[in-house]
């Protein structure tokens, strides 16, 4: 999948395009890995041009505020279309994760 | 008027994002909402991830079937495998109110597929898992 990123003084956001799903989760995976990897604490995700984000991306997404938070950093969540905004709630995901409306 | 797509996948290619793609756009063409098509390409994807990741435990080619249909005010989608035997619908809801640490990793794919769909219904007929998923749309 594409996901584009811009970089900003300390900290990075990511814009991914499309479905974050069972199959596209692996790039996903790879490019929180990557900016993790780089040694950016402060990632943001900017889900604008996100259809939707499956159980799979669900799971990366708390592996990685794991690992972010041990580093003293965490994911912020920006721009989540409703249908994201949704799937979410329902997963109880709105309460563990930072989300800027 | 009911309309129908079918579409089988094996789980060596597997071919997902094709399926996807397809089923994307024909329920676009039958004037099924932009948020309700995609809410069922994120249900689908879950039904059909959970059977390529459980199902099949020998290294035959099995065939995943997936036929859907549109009728006025419900879409139905009926997924086949010949996988073991599995019931979604006895599965426990996680505990969605649980902290960071304590997540479970499990079971959100199938507590996904009963939020956002009306009925979920198991049969297993043939040797066969049936899932049939049904969803009022606009």
């Amino acid at each position: 999948m594409e996901i584009s990123e811009i970089i900003q003084d300390q900290s990075v956001t990511i814009l991914p395009k499309g479905r974050i799903d069972s199959v596209t989760v692996v790039d996903f995976e790879d490019k929180l890995s990557d900016l993790i990897v780089r040694n950016f604490t402060k990632i943001i995700i900017d889900f604008s041009t996100t259809d939707f984000i499956s159980s799979s991306g669900l799971r990366i997404l708390l592996m990685k505020e794991k690992q972010l938070r041990s580093r003293s950093g965490n994911l912020l969540l920006i721009n989540l279309p409703e249908m994201i905004e949704e799937i979410f709630e329902v997963s109880g995901f709105s309460t563990v994760f930072k989300i800027q409306k | 008027m009911v309309t129908s797509f079918e579409w089988t996948l094996d789980n060596k290619t597997k071919k997902l994002s094709d399926l996807m793609d397809a089923f994307s756009a024909f329920l676009l063409q039958q004037a099924v909402s932009k948020r309700d098509a995609t809410t069922f390409c994120l249900v689908l994807d879950e039904v059909v991830a959970n059977i390529f990741s459980y199902a099949f435990t020998d290294k035959a080619t099995h065939r995943v079937e997936i036929q859907l249909q549109v009728h006025s005010d419900t879409i139905i989608l009926v997924v086949t495998d010949d996988g073991l035997p599995f019931d979604p619908t006895k599965n426990m809801a996680p505990d969605i109110t649980l902290p960071l640490d304590k997540r479970p990793i499990g079971g959100l794919g199938i507590h996904l597929i009963k939020s956002f769909t009306q009925d979920v219904a198991y049969q297993y007929i043939n040797k066969r898992n049936v899932l049939t998923l049904t969803k009022k749309y606009k």
